[in-house]
């Protein structure tokens, strides 16, 4: 540890908890409380990263995670893009530097770096499209882990009175004095302890020590460290990200807070200057360097100079001393803008400086320019900010209800106005009182920040080497080539030369680039039209979050029915539908084969199907049928109790949108299915209507509450006759009708209904008795070959049988004729929804009719399938919606739309199949089996 | 999330909510113009805040109208639907 | 300083004058390549760009910026297919590096219904002379090896809609290069420069008013995406345009892994590598009206969470940035443009979430219908009076995830 310094009272690290890790294969020592960068930086390290656009090596700038220099992948875990500055140095890290990928676009001329290689010419025989793959490979920083996976994930969700951010002074004394006012409050800072900038200097580090002392006293306070306010959203919901149980390695949670009241303290973000080559390893801010002695007890060099804007800044050549270095130069910019820049050898890293015609030797420069506040927060919360010229920065200006500017973004100056301007907001924010900016009694002003660039501006290569932004490579001369370009508003230079836009998001570079320009452009910064222009604005998230922790404990909806375990245990294959799953089919071995048996057991034996996934509304009142009838396009009034009628819906824009099964149980008491993709729909229309119209109507979604299943083949009759029951006459109940009785001792509703054209039973009983009665039909029916078939073969049946499905045999714009359900719209009826509108759409032609196909001598390859096309004289006129080989017709048989003037039956119409070759259909009834519907009802008795 | 206060509930994560649309009075269907009725059923957008919607809270089945500014996110006011009350100029202001 | 010895890309305007022979609302990248094609294809030149903040700054800087034309209507396929055509010598023409960059984009599908639509959408395509094709899961995990086509068992992907052209672009510079084209052919472009009214008289358009004063002209082309409302309020028109924010974010720049652009409707999520690394996600559009353009933390917890579903190895990677455009949705998710019943007023409207992919052949039919005072033959079924007609546009089927 060749740069590690004595034992200081400030310090962070833990001398007693040594840890070994690994840097570029070389083995390191580190403290626990080190980071990635600290560690590596008190080993001597001092190349830590490389440029993303020029792949220049670069050391430590910000230690704040405020820059891109210093990003490491670990292979030990394999997560990337770590950032050095933060992220806490483990035991056992196998670190390296992301993309350290010599490949440099040093060798593009000007004008391919400007714009970040966006608006640049073609590179001279190259096509653009191989540029950019060319670009592709070079850039990138990180590389993912295939085989990692995020571990445990929190999503932790809490309110409190006051949510102050920002651990500095201001933000101690506002969580304080919100305390003592008796809120209960949440105090957030994102380094590893209180302090701020106060925690550095050995003065008033005893003066942070005795307040957090007393912070901790506090029971209404929870004060939470090396965490990170991300964002501010609606209603002060404040996404914090941290540790999930404290220490080093821990899970990243993110706990959503909900704040009553909000303190920004964010106070201010030091800032580099632009001088040349002012991106070398060992250039950085003085702040940095500050931090670096005091927390990490590191030296950050052994020869510094510091670069000022300050008469004298005693603090940092105090500092400096007691860390033994060498402060060979203080080069005042304030006052002198003297022309310098950093001088470099062969690897880079910074060796000196000339200053004028001076060269000094130096292997530090330390950048103390100035500050910009962070007002992202407080922007983000909807607060607003002017720029204070004799401040040189911006501060609050406006602030919504419930939010609060503490500390320096307030306006507050020295140590005592911010304390106290932290107080005056604490106070404030637990009365619930408005917030009224800070107005210092006795301003101390420190020097407002300077002028950035500090050579006189700036020889074209020069100009190249002095960075703006050190996340995106932007230099002083894309500046220049960027206004040249006519890019004279922030906010489209931002883009056009992106600064800003990296994963720092220009918070070491915007306060420079606002300044910048101004000068460039020869108008003052912070012009009053251009305030509110120059600056962008802040967008969620403050740092950049990993979208495992973003993602949280993922909790996916699924709904099962109550047989899904005995749907999985009998191996069926699920399909979803919706939230629900449902049985495809079931079994081993080739899936067309398993649906053909599953099929032709309900034509020739029984099979079940679980169809509790039907949306199911109960609906009575006095107003039930008036309802009913409004709602769907058929007439209800003279359906008799214990029967059942099919329904269909429209939606206001007169096309097919649900249809199902209404029964009436009583005189004003029905009972209604609706598709699975519907049911919340239908019920929140119905809901809705049944108020609009004033219907004395009740309505009960009982879609979760009853399970259904379907009990369907010739031996149905007999299975269902086996069944224990009571006031259930089974053998009495027509095609169509319903009753409710008792069956295998529970309570259900039995229904002769016959979607897939055989006689059948579709029983509704309660769901947590349904598995009992599944069960007991299934045993009931053993000796008759009885088994469950899934939607598959339902599918099937109900196609031979020539039943439609919405939604598969319709679209969002089918209307009823088209899909040959106009004989169920009772136009004449006075009113149902859609009904305006389908007269609209229906005064015009038919465009294209639903009918059944048959496909005869089909060669192999060149079945019929689903979504092919039906074509006539090189036009599409429609397409086929299903289709199957019928196990019972022996026949591929089709539903597809044709063009009105094909509907005959017998026409024959071409149908594209996939590589494009045409077979012909044959147009036929659509009901393919059956057309009497003789096998689902009783004999006629004449 | 978003907090919406449903009436008689109290503050709710809009995500709880369905959004309803405008609410629009339907024209008389024998009397609307084609042009009319068009605008009824697809109705555009308006720019003007404090328009009341149509709102439906799925936990508790409970619709609801609320009156929003569209431009801010704001919502400005919530209240049961009454009937008649999306006649009442400003009405509905429990 | 430096002198660079090349071209600006926008150059002062010169002060705004009090006569065009069209005026265009909006200079994004519709209205600057309406501009455009206004002064190459039809050698009108007198026009002026104006727009109340800066150019490419609404939608066209804030959409993801995928390119495609697998629509599955007929109509939607031809236009958005005229569209891919211009983009692909859209650099050449323009003389700016778009970087478009065609990587293939695969709309997954996880249920059998969107098979079947994935299908449909592939036979109307091929139908139309655009390259798509339905593809199985295998072929799937071939152009993108990372993918989880299990989704850790939750939708497994059943296959996908394979479209070999779809391709991403830096949206930017579309803005920068059409702008740049135009002005040299002489259309003036004014940012800065809000409409505070459009004036009719006797049912003609007659010019429109600024805060700079007064322009009179006979034609007016309105070109603003989520603020349509407001701009056809002022010729008394109504459209069934509502607003609803489509929200983006991007990750940390990464090295290349990712070259298709990945589109799970049911996953409610997409995602894109663009040419620096950046990972481009969005999700479907906010379900309620809004013109406002701000970001949700929902948003980015079902995106994360969805995410992983298809990638569960970028549990690791962070988000660095989210941001909200707003989108003018039709009924029928197709666009409405052309002329309207306001006489010299034309809409270029109703993009919903499709408009930055049909930049170039919007420009190309709305300079052609403006020039001509019918609509071009492409746009007919995009009419504003399909509505009360009941005679919508199919592609909702297609469409219930934005990109």
């Amino acid at each position: 540890m060749t740069d590690r310094l004595p034992h200081r009272a400030t310090e962070w690290i833990d001398r007693d908890r040594p840890i070994g890790l690994c840097f570029d294969s070389r083995e390191l020592r580190g403290y626990a409380g080190d980071t990635i960068t600290t560690a590596l930086w008190a080993n001597g390290h001092r190349a830590l990263g490389r440029s993303h656009k020029y792949r220049r090596p670069r050391g430590l700038l910000t230690l704040s995670n405020r820059d891109a220099n210093t990003l490491f992948h670990d292979a030990a875990t394999g997560r990337t893009n770590l950032r050095g500055d933060t992220t806490p140095a483990v035991a056992g890290m196998d670190l390296s530097i992301v993309n350290d990928n010599a490949h440099a676009l040093d060798g593009l001329t000007d004008d391919h770096r400007t714009g970040c290689l966006y608006a640049t010419p073609q590179p001279p025989g190259l096509a653009y499209d191989a540029f950019e793959r060319g670009v592709r490979e070079m850039v990138g920083l990180g590389r993912v882990t295939p085989g990692y996976r995020h571990g445990e994930s929190f999503a932790e969700h809490r309110s409190c009175d006051v949510l102050v951010v920002g651990g500095g002074i201001s933000g101690i004394e506002a969580a304080l004095a919100a305390a003592r006012e008796g809120a209960s409050v949440v105090l957030v800072e994102q380094w590893p302890r209180l302090g701020g900038s106060s925690s550095i200097d050995t003065d008033r580090y005893e003066v942070v020590a005795s307040l957090a002392n007393e912070l901790d006293r506090q029971p209404n306070v929870e004060v939470l460290t090396s965490h990170t306010a991300v964002g501010v959203y609606a209603d002060r919901l404040v996404p914090v990200v941290g540790p999930a149980h404290g220490g080093e390695g821990a899970p990243t949670r993110m706990l959503q807070l909900r704040a009553n009241r909000l303190v920004v303290a964010t106070g201010t973000m030091p800032q580099p200057a632009v001088i040349p080559n002012n991106d070398a390893p060992g250039v950085m801010l003085a702040d940095a360097a500050m931090r670096l002695i005091a927390h990490y007890a590191a030296r950050p060099c052994t020869t510094a100079v510091v670069v000022t804007h300050r008469d004298r800044p005693e603090d940092i050549a105090r500092e400096l001393a007691n860390a033994g270095v060498d402060l060979a130069e203080v080069v005042h910019v304030g006052r002198d803008r003297p022309a310098m820049s950093v001088v470099t050898d062969a690897d880079g890293q910074a060796i000196g400086v000339t200053v004028d015609d001076r060269q000094v030797h130096c292997d530090g420069v330390l950048l103390d320019v100035g500050e910009a506040t962070d007002d992202n927060l407080l922007r983000q919360a909807g607060g607003r900010v002017r720029y204070a010229p004799e401040l040189g920065r911006y501060i609050a200006d406006e602030v919504p209800p419930h939010v609060y500017a503490a500390g320096t973004l307030a306006g507050a100056t020295d140590s005592n106005s911010r304390r106290a301007s932290g107080v005056a907001a604490g106070v404030a924010a637990a009365r619930g009182e408005p917030w009224s900016p800070w107005a210092d009694r006795n301003p101390s002003r420190p020097a407002a920040h300077p002028f950035p660039v500090f050579t006189e501006l700036i020889a074209d290569e020069a100009a190249e080497r002095s960075f703006v932004d050190w996340d995106e490579d932007v230099t002083l001369a894309d500046f220049i080539h960027g206004i040249d370009d006519g890019f004279t508003e922030v906010d489209t230079l931002r883009r056009y030369i992106k600064f800003g836009t990296g994963i720092s998001q220009g918070k070491h570079s915007y306060a420079n680039a606002l300044r910048l320009i101004a000068h460039l452009l020869g108008r003052p910064i912070g012009e009053a039209p251009a305030e509110g222009r120059n600056l962008p604005t802040p967008r969620p998230l403050y740092q950049p979050v990993e979208i495992g922790v973003l993602a949280g404990p993922r909790q996916h909806i699924v709904r099962r029915t109550p047989m899904h375990a005995w749907h999985e245990a009998a191996g069926a294959h699920w399909m979803p539908a919706g939230h629900w799953r449902r049985p495809a089919y079931y079994g081993d071995g080739p899936r067309a084969e398993r649906i053909r048996e599953e099929a032709l057991r309900v034509r020739r034996g029984v099979g079940v199907v679980d169809v509790s996934t039907l949306g199911k509304i109960e609906v009575s009142g006095p107003d039930a049928v008036w309802f009913l009838e409004r709602m769907y396009t058929g007439r209800f009034t003279k359906l008799a109790v214990g029967r059942t009628r099919y329904a269909v819906m429209l939606d206001r824009s007169g096309c097919v949108c649900d249809d199902g099964v209404i029964a009436r149980l009583t005189d004003d008491r029905f009972y209604l299915t609706t598709t699975t993709g519907q049911s919340d729909a239908v019920y929140r229309e119905m809901k809705r209507w049944a108020m609009i119209w004033e219907a004395d109507v009740e309505l009960f979604n009982l879609t979760g509450r009853y399970a259904a299943f379907n009990v369907a083949g010739p031996s149905s009759r007999e299975v269902m006759a086996r069944l224990e029951q009571t006031d259930l006459p089974i053998d009495g109940m027509p095609y169509m009708g319903l009753h409710d009785g008792v069956i295998a001792g529970c309570r259900a509703r039995a229904m002769r209904v016959g979607f897939v054209g055989e006689w059948g039973y579709e029983i509704h009983l309660p769901a947590d008795e349904a598995l009992e009665v599944w069960e007991a039909v299934m045993s009931a029916g053993r000796d008759l070959g009885i088994g469950p078939f899934g939607v598959e073969a339902q599918r099937l049946l109900r196609m031979e049988k020539g039943h439609i499905i919405v939604g598969q045999d319709t679209d969002a714009l089918t209307y009823p004729g088209e899909a040959s359900l106009g004989w169920a719209v009772k136009s004449d009826k006075p009113y149902f929804l859609g009904q305006r509108s389908l007269e609209i759409a229906q005064r015009r032609p038919i465009g294209r009719v639903l009918v059944g196909l048959a496909f005869d001598r089909v060669k192999t390859g060149l079945e019929p399938g689903e979504s092919h096309l039906v074509i006539r004289d090189g036009r599409i006129v429609g397409r086929l919606t299903s289709v199957a080989l019928s196990p019972t017709l022996d026949q591929w048989i089709a539903l597809g739309y044709v063009a009105p003037d094909q509907c005959e039956i017998g026409t024959r119409v071409d149908v594209r199949v996939s590589d494009g070759v045409t077979i012909e259909g044959r147009v036929t009834p659509s009901v393919f089996y059956d057309p009497e519907g003789l096998r689902q009802k009783e004999p006629v008795h004449t | 999330m978003k907090l919406i206060d449903c009436p008689g509930i109290g503050p709710r994560p809009i995500g709880e909510c369905v959004y309803g649309g405008p609410m629009l009075k339907e024209p008389d269907p024998a009397v609307a113009t084609d042009a009319e009725w068009a605008g009824y059923v697809f109705p555009g957008s308006v720019v003007a805040s404090g328009q009341p919607e149509w709102w439906f809270h799925r936990p508790s089945g409970t619709w609801f109208v609320a009156e929003r500014d569209t431009t801010r996110d704001a919502i400005l006011t919530t209240y049961l639907y009454r009937p008649g009350s999306r006649e009442d100029e400003g009405g509905g202001d429990d | 300083m430096i002198a660079p010895a090349r071209q600006p890309v926008l150059t002062p305007p010169g002060p705004l004058k009090d006569r065009y022979d069209a005026v265009i609302i909006g200079a994004g990248g519709h209205g600057l390549a309406a501009a455009y094609h206004l002064a190459k294809d039809h050698g009108i030149t007198d026009v002026a760009v104006l727009d109340r903040g800066l150019i490419g700054r609404g939608n066209t800087g804030r959409n993801t910026a995928i390119v495609r034309a697998n629509y599955l209507t007929s109509e939607g396929v031809r236009f958005y297919g005229r569209s891919v055509e211009l983009w692909q010598g859209l650099s050449e023409d323009l003389g700016l590096n778009l970087f478009y960059s065609a990587r293939g984009h695969l709309t997954l599908a996880h249920t059998d219904a969107a098979v079947r639509v994935g299908k449909w959408r592939a036979e109307v395509n091929r139908h139309e002379g655009v390259e798509s094709r339905f593809i199985g899961p295998s072929e799937v995990k071939e152009l993108c090896p990372m993918i989880d086509l299990d989704c850790g068992g939750y939708l497994p992907i059943l296959g996908a809609l394979y479209h070999p052209p779809g391709a991403i672009a830096a949206h930017d510079a579309v803005a920068w290069g059409y702008a740049r084209a135009a002005q040299r052919l002489g259309v003036a472009v004014h940012q800065r420069t809000a409409v505070t009214d459009i004036l009719v008289e006797r049912g003609r358009v007659i010019g429109v008013t600024t805060p700079a004063g007064t322009i009179k002209t006979d034609r007016v082309l309105c070109a603003v995406a989520g603020h349509t409302p407001k701009l056809t309020q002022m010729v008394g028109l109504t459209t069934p345009i509502t607003v609803h924010p489509l929200q983006a974010c991007v990750s940390e720049p990464l090295q290349p892994w990712l070259d298709a652009i990945v589109v799970s409707a049911s996953l409610h999520c997409y995602v894109s590598q663009d040419a620096r690394g950046d990972l481009v996600l969005g999700a479907s559009l906010d379900p309620y009206e809004l013109h406002s353009q701000r970001s949700t933390l929902d948003f980015l917890e079902g995106l994360c969470g969805h995410l992983l579903d298809l990638f569960p190895f970028l549990g690791q990677v962070k988000i660095n940035r989210q941001w909200a455009g707003m989108a003018d949705m039709t009924p029928d998710f197709s666009p409405i443009m052309g002329v309207t019943p306001v006489e010299g007023f034309f809409l270029d409207s109703g993009w919903g979430t499709w408009g930055f992919k049909a930049t170039p052949v919007c420009g190309e039919t709305m300079a052609a219908t403006v020039a001509r005072g019918v609509n071009h033959e492409l746009i007919e079924p995009f009419a504003i009076d399909r509505f009360e007609r009941m005679l919508l546009v199919g592609e909702k089927g297609a469409a219930s995830v934005g990109h």
